[in-house]
């Protein structure tokens, strides 16, 4: 049983990383890529229903660690106190970008608005390197470190030209298709996609015994899995159908 | 102040921010789609309109839902690392299920639902919506399970320094979960009835060219606030008795009975303000045609705003100094080394970021509710939408059908 939510939690990780990581690119690819308010307007009309069914896999995570491994939950969290803190805040301010852009239309409010998109993306992709970093070496280490700027570093560029292939070939950004035209097999996105999965997939390997240690109880877990395992293919078609139709070329937009 | 006081200020902020904007989600997401079923039976278009137009104003509140929930969420790891590892087992289920159950439900339906307008077949799209309500109130199930544990701390026993969940079934059938989670709803209904009365007496007020439509929004609104006001103020009552039978006092002590019996006079006033003025002026349509009530109807907006948050000072603040009754201190819960400075920064953080957010949306909220249906961008027409041309990169590729259109 705890070998199953070990499973269930690495899946949800990686998906987030995969999808959410996508449209985390985009955001801080918005000022390449968005050249003039009308491109903008479509990147980020586009990223809007993305970005609903993209960071939910966090708050998955995050549900999922808190009721099958709670000790995890309350040392990890509270060890990374000030990383989850500004994540917290970049995750808020890009989603307030994406929410609140298109409710005025004075040009002012809408730059304002992709320049939370921006920061907030930068914000937490940057930070994920850190808290990956932080994850890697173990939790007793200074917040701020040379090799922990470094992967922060590196986790931005790997979300980002995920980002990037994920306009060029999804959201159809002639400026992405451009530059991604020069990346020879990096275009893939199968390939962009693992590269930004990469460092999380490293670090739940390597950090797999401590979760499977402090596991909640096998009471807990199984009635958890009785109740959550049916809703999963629900999910998996939910979420299956909406990247699917969401990467389609949008006709009309609606609400973003 | 200290690091305990200035972690139970962050909580207390942000789940009161939190609920705010829960309550009118809840409230709204039903009578949405009560107003889309309308449409997909009847095929008229003032059910689109309506559906559209309080569409927009339940979206704009959700954001601030979120933002304000990612932080609720991670905030138990942050601050109350001790309940985690004390009661993790227990109360994260809940949680937990929460998360996987309902809300990845409740985020990837509803990004369908934003997007599928004029795109998805109207079945399908209605299907959504309705989905998108059950998964919330699926959400608050949850939610108020793990808010009974607390309360009352039942199918748990204590092994080796630790909570253990021996009787799943005892959690689910807390007595204080049984009329705690109607009351919510209940309180959710007030809400978006009492936002809708006020936004639809504005129009008829200022007697703008929707009178029709918010004619007819005034109607649902007084008929949601006679339900709502009656579910909450009957589950109210009967929430009392377990509560005073496991919390012995808990009403009486003296931190408590101001916010509690002022709830208590805005509930039954509003329910006897729903029963004997709003209900009666429905015939005819006197309400909507009698401008010197307007506005007193729109003032009375913050009200059940404040017996929300009444609500939950006398439910919570009730329970001290327990976190989890009889079992863990709130001063025990805080993560072990916490710092006052540490906690100090984030409430910063999160107060100027939260509140902004806050007030920038109900700005918003305010907006769109005073340009009326004319302007709303949620399921704009295809012909009526702004221009957007960009052309795809790769134009000899056809355009492939959308989900739906081809079967």
């Amino acid at each position: 049983m705890t070998v199953l939510w070990f499973v269930l939690f690495a899946l949800i990780l990686v998906g987030y990383f995969a999808l959410e990581g996508a449209n985390i690119g985009v955001g801080v690819l918005l000022p390449v890529l968005g050249r003039g308010e009308r491109e903008r307007a479509r990147l980020v009309s586009t990223l809007g229903p993305l970005v609903l069914v993209g960071e939910v896999w966090l708050v998955a995570v995050a549900g999922l660690l808190f009721g099958a491994f709670p000790s995890v939950e309350g040392h990890v969290l509270s060890a990374l106190y000030p990383l989850v803190v500004v994540l917290l805040l970049g995750w808020v301010v890009r989603d307030a970008g994406v929410w609140f852009r298109r409710r005025a239309t004075a040009p002012a409010w809408r730059l304002w608005c992709d320049g939370l998109v921006v920061t907030g993306s930068i914000t937490l992709a940057f930070t994920w390197g850190l808290i990956l970093y932080a994850l890697l070496v173990g939790l007793h280490r200074q917040v701020l470190s040379p090799a922990g700027i470094l992967l922060g570093l590196a986790v931005t560029a790997l979300l980002a030209v995920h980002g990037l292939v994920f306009a060029a070939s999804k959201a159809r950004s002639r400026a992405a298709t451009l530059v991604a035209r020069r990346l020879g097999p990096f275009s893939k996105i199968g390939v962009t996609g693992f590269a930004a999965v990469l460092p999380a997939l490293v670090m739940v390997s390597l950090r797999a015994s401590y979760l499977l240690d402090n596991a909640a109880p096998d009471g807990t877990l199984s009635t958890m899995a009785w109740i959550a395992l049916p809703v999963v293919p629900l999910i998996a078609a939910a979420q299956w159908w909406a990247w699917r139709a969401f990467t389609r070329p949008a006709p009309v937009q609606s609400f973003f | 102040m200290d690091a305990l006081d200035l972690a139970r200020l962050q909580f207390a902020m942000t789940t009161n921010l939190h609920f705010l904007f829960v309550a009118l989600t809840l409230g709204l997401a039903p009578l949405v789609a009560i107003m889309q079923t309308r449409h997909v039976l009847t095929g008229a278009a003032i059910h689109e309109h309506m559906t559209r137009f309080w569409g927009q104003i339940y979206l704009i509140n959700y954001g601030v839902g979120i933002f304000t929930g990612l932080v609720m969420e991670f905030q138990f790891g942050l601050n109350w690392s001790g309940l985690s590892h004390y009661a993790g087992a227990v109360f994260g289920a809940p949680l937990a299920l929460e998360t996987m159950v309902a809300f990845f439900l409740e985020s990837t339906l509803l990004g369908l639902w934003i997007f599928g307008w004029h795109r998805i077949p109207p079945k399908a799209h209605l299907a959504l919506i309705w989905l998108v309500t059950l998964t919330a109130y699926l959400s608050a199930f949850w939610i108020m399970v793990a808010n009974s544990f607390l309360q009352n701390p039942v199918g748990v026993e204590e092994r080796d320094g630790q909570l253990v969940l021996t009787d799943f079934g005892a959690l689910i059938g807390n007595p204080h979960l049984a009329w705690s989670l109607p009351h919510v709803v209940g309180a959710a209904l007030v809400t978006a009835a009492f936002v809708m009365v006020a936004i639809s007496s504005y129009h008829l007020f200022r007697r703008t060219s929707a009178a029709e439509f918010f004619t007819r929004s005034l109607r649902t609104a007084v008929v949601t606030a006679l339900i709502g006001t009656i579910l909450t103020f009957v589950s109210g009552h009967l929430s009392v008795f377990p509560a005073e039978r496991t919390q012995p006092g808990k009403f009486d002590a003296p931190t408590i009975d101001g916010p509690f019996y002022t709830m208590l006079g805005i509930g039954d006033a509003l329910m006897l303000f729903s029963i004997l003025v709003m209900l009666p002026l429905l015939r005819r349509d006197r309400l909507a045609r009698w401008r010197c009530l307007h506005p007193l109807l729109i003032v009375l907006i913050p009200l059940p705003y404040a017996a929300s948050v009444l609500g939950w000072v006398s439910r919570e603040v009730g329970r001290q100094p327990w976190l989890i009754y009889g079992k863990l201190r709130v001063a025990d819960a805080l993560t072990p080394g916490i710092t006052a400075d540490m906690i100090l920064a984030s409430l910063i953080g999160f107060a100027v970021v939260l509140g902004i957010l806050v007030v920038l949306d109900y700005v918003l909220i305010a907006g769109a509710a005073r340009r009326g249906p004319d302007d709303v961008a949620l399921g704009t027409p295809p012909a009526a939408d702004l221009p957007t041309p960009v052309a795809p990169p790769d134009t000899d590729v056809p355009a492939r059908s959308l989900i739906g259109e081809q079967g």
